[in-house]
């Protein structure tokens, strides 16, 4: 990544390019998608939570977290976010923030 | 033409519409597959998905006659790199349905019957603002870029779909692709 300061830590960062990719995150995945352990990924977003910069939901089992819409610089950071994002070497994008997430029929390849 | 391993994508589309005219059903070719007629990009698809109004049993007879047998939900051909699906109609673009596509594209084999370069990329868009999906943010970007489209139609569209603020930024990020 490429502005850990600016964020605090580069966790954090990641954390938050993953939310503004994908729209939303749950720790397993972000720490699966950055192959780093669940216990970085949580402490991170637990972080973002309490500083207001996220809020999550519970889906189930999962706690997924999602920019918070109350946020008055959400609009700010998501464009910030937005052009790291297109900043980022292709194989990196490729690698990380380009899964399929619509929907796809059971059994079909992917 | 012979379909064997060698037969392109655009091919097999081309001569599974003309087949499927020449028997008297209706097909729509949709998805990845129309993104890769109009814009060779990192997308490649792995199948043909055709919508049609027509009975299913009918289509069954119809692919048989050029070696494609039903699998589960797909047609599949021993020689043939390809699978082919006839997924469930309506032909639709986001929250909007039915649609009518208003494209053709003429490959060697035949005239394939798909989504105009406009409609193709609203349809790739639905996925980026209703799930999300970057994959299909960048083919829309790809089609965008690679021919003429209607951005007034597709910025009325993104607004009845609630997703203005999308627009913007496919419509930033065409512009950074174009410059």
């Amino acid at each position: 990544m490429m502005f850990p300061a600016l964020f605090g830590n580069a966790m954090a960062e990641k954390v938050l390019l993953y939310i503004a990719n994908y729209g939303e995150g749950y720790i397993n995945k972000i720490a699966k998608t950055y192959g780093v352990s669940p216990s970085q990924v949580q402490k991170q977003l637990k972080r973002l939570e309490a500083g207001g910069i996220l809020v999550s939901r519970l889906m189930g089992n999962l706690r997924v977290f999602t920019l918070n819409p109350r946020f008055a610089l959400k609009a700010e950071l998501l464009a910030l976010l937005e052009r790291e994002l297109e900043l980022l070497p292709k194989e990196a994008t490729q690698k990380l923030f380009r899964e399929r997430t619509r929907p796809r029929r059971t059994g079909k390849e992917l | 033409m012979k379909i064997d391993q060698t037969i392109t994508l655009e091919d097999l589309a081309g001569l599974v519409a003309e087949h499927l005219r020449h028997e008297g059903i209706e097909s729509t070719l949709v998805g990845r597959a129309v993104v890769w007629l109009y814009a060779k990009n990192d997308y490649p698809s792995k199948d043909l998905d055709f919508i049609s109004p027509n009975d299913h049993a009918a289509i069954i007879q119809a692919m048989a006659k050029i070696g494609f047998k039903p699998e589960g939900k797909d047609f599949v051909h021993k020689d043939c790199p390809w699978t082919v699906e006839f997924p469930t109609g309506p032909l639709a673009i986001g929250n909007e349905n039915p649609v009518k596509a208003e494209g053709s594209f003429s490959t060697k084999t035949g005239v394939v019957q798909l989504f105009s370069p406009t409609q193709c990329v609203m349809d790739r868009l639905a996925w980026f603002y209703h799930n999300n999906d970057r994959q299909c943010l960048d083919q829309a970007l790809a089609v965008a870029a690679a021919h003429p489209i209607k951005l007034e139609k597709i910025k009325q569209w993104s607004a009845r779909e609630g997703r203005s603020e999308k627009y913007e930024q496919f419509l930033r990020k065409l512009k950074i692709l174009k410059a």
